[in-house]
């Protein structure tokens, strides 16, 4: 079962997709949820989310460069500069899964619908849960990155045609000359 | 193939006794094989007798254990702190769900929200109604009742703690991002995988994941299954969980009608 997360800074959930199947990739879940379909209700120009390699580039979606890029100087600083940024991400996944430890290992024989819906709710119930007593200020200290940071295989994704992957290809490029300046000062390096 | 009960069956048999020996004339040993009769007519389960697991235990677990629980103790049961827990409480205990018309009330929220949280915040079996039976000696319908109850509860407060931020929010966000260098940044995505215990008995294949990438996999128990190209490691897999796709799809179209079993493997 793949789950979606995304936190914001102060590792709060602020929007999940539960329910696919775990063969579906991550950056296929991603598509499928609402703020990547209609990004116009959920950000203003110039704002974008961060998020590790296998997903695909968007104007609201930066991820990371993939291992193959890396061997460009700029690209590697870059990548050092969005994890450490990103790393909420997986503190935050790491407190879901560790504080509400049914999830890691699900023990429901799926035999239809009613069963997955058991999952999805569940899960819902658990990402609430963290929302509640992150709010309540009761933080869970153990933040154990959970084993699951293995480098995913490098599949490029359809990105639509040429002109759009070029456009989203800038965007991304403008955030990373954005990024390296501000953290590096100097544009070019 | 019916399946009777142990108490069925021994009525069965103690009614072939008693037609037996009302043949035979034998009053007193009919009579004695009829108080075995009703015997096993007045209970509901044989093999289970009778025990007393009314919420009078319940009563007694809040009361009595709870309380004197240390903090590290009712953190690693409860998953928070005992001030977390009121403050859910008081969140959750509004809800219609936890309030019958009946004269006999349900248990108290609380207790219900302990139970639940209890069973989500435990790993692996620990978490079976079975376990918290033993624990809170409760009835294992009752557990699992109050386990959809407080999950009912808290999915309907779902919309109001888990909101995408506002302008203000993300305006905020980005400049605590700025010094990190994104001054765009308003989130972070990333995927996890929630692995399953066992197989699941629909599409098993589909559910594989990444993770178990090198599992060959005609062994068929793993819990995951990926998708993958690695063509080269294990191709038989890519075939498999490739046909049972096809298979699904060709199968909604009624095309496969005849082909489907070779198909398929």
């Amino acid at each position: 079962m793949a789950l979606q997360v995304i936190c914001d800074i102060d590792k709060r959930i602020i929007a999940i997709h539960a329910g696919c199947t775990g063969s579906v990739h991550d950056a296929t879940v991603f598509k499928r949820m609402n703020v990547y379909k209609n990004p116009d209700q959920y950000f203003t120009r110039g704002e974008y989310l961060l998020s590790d390699s296998v997903y695909s580039v968007s104007t609201t979606c930066v991820p990371a460069f993939r291992k193959q890029m890396e061997v460009v100087e700029r690209n590697q600083l870059f990548n050092t500069c969005l994890a450490k940024a990103r790393i909420r991400n997986e503190h935050c996944i790491g407190i879901l899964k560790n504080r509400w430890e049914c999830l890691k290992e699900m023990r429901v024989w799926i035999k239809g619908a009613k069963e997955v819906q058991y999952i999805v709710d569940l899960v819902s119930a658990c990402c609430v849960l963290h929302n509640m007593l992150a709010d309540l200020g009761d933080s869970w200290l153990e933040m154990d990155v959970p084993p699951d940071e293995v480098e995913a295989i490098d599949r490029p994704l359809n990105e639509g045609n040429a002109f759009q992957a070029d456009e989203v290809k800038a965007f991304r490029e403008a955030v990373q000359a954005e990024t390296l300046r501000i953290i590096y000062g100097d544009p070019m390096l | 193939m019916p399946n009777i009960s142990n108490r069925q069956q021994e009525l069965e048999d103690i009614e072939f006794v008693i037609m037996q020996r009302s043949i035979d004339n034998d009053d007193d040993a009919e009579e004695e094989a009829m108080l075995f009769y009703i015997t096993a007519l007045s209970t509901r389960f044989i093999e289970r007798p009778r025990k007393d697991k009314s919420k009078t235990n319940l009563h007694f677990y809040f009361r009595e254990v709870l309380p004197h629980l240390s903090d590290a103790a009712f953190r690693s049961c409860f998953r928070t702190t005992k001030e977390g827990f009121k403050s859910l409480m008081d969140i959750l205990q509004g809800h219609d769900i936890f309030y019958n018309r009946s004269t006999n009330p349900q248990a108290h929220p609380g207790w219900q929200l302990a139970v639940a949280l209890m069973r989500i915040g435990t790993y692996g079996n620990g978490g079976s109604a079975v376990r918290v039976e033993v624990t809170l000696y409760l009835g294992q319908g009752t557990i699992t009742l109050y386990t959809n109850r407080v999950i009912k509860a808290i999915l309907s407060k779902r919309d109001q703690w888990i909101v995408w931020p506002d302008a203000a929010r993300r305006r905020e966000m980005r400049q605590v991002l700025e010094p990190e260098g994104f001054p765009g940044c308003v989130g972070f995505v990333d995927g996890t995988t929630l692995p399953l215990a066992q197989k699941p008995a629909a599409d098993g294949e589909t559910y594989h994941d990444r993770h178990e990438r090198y599992v060959k996999i005609h062994v068929n128990c793993i819990p995951f299954f990926c998708l993958h190209f690695d063509i080269s490691f294990s191709h038989q897999f890519f075939f498999i969980s490739f046909h049972h796709r096809l298979f699904s799809l060709l199968s909604l179209l009624q095309i496969l009608h005849g082909t489907s079993s070779h198909m398929r493997y």
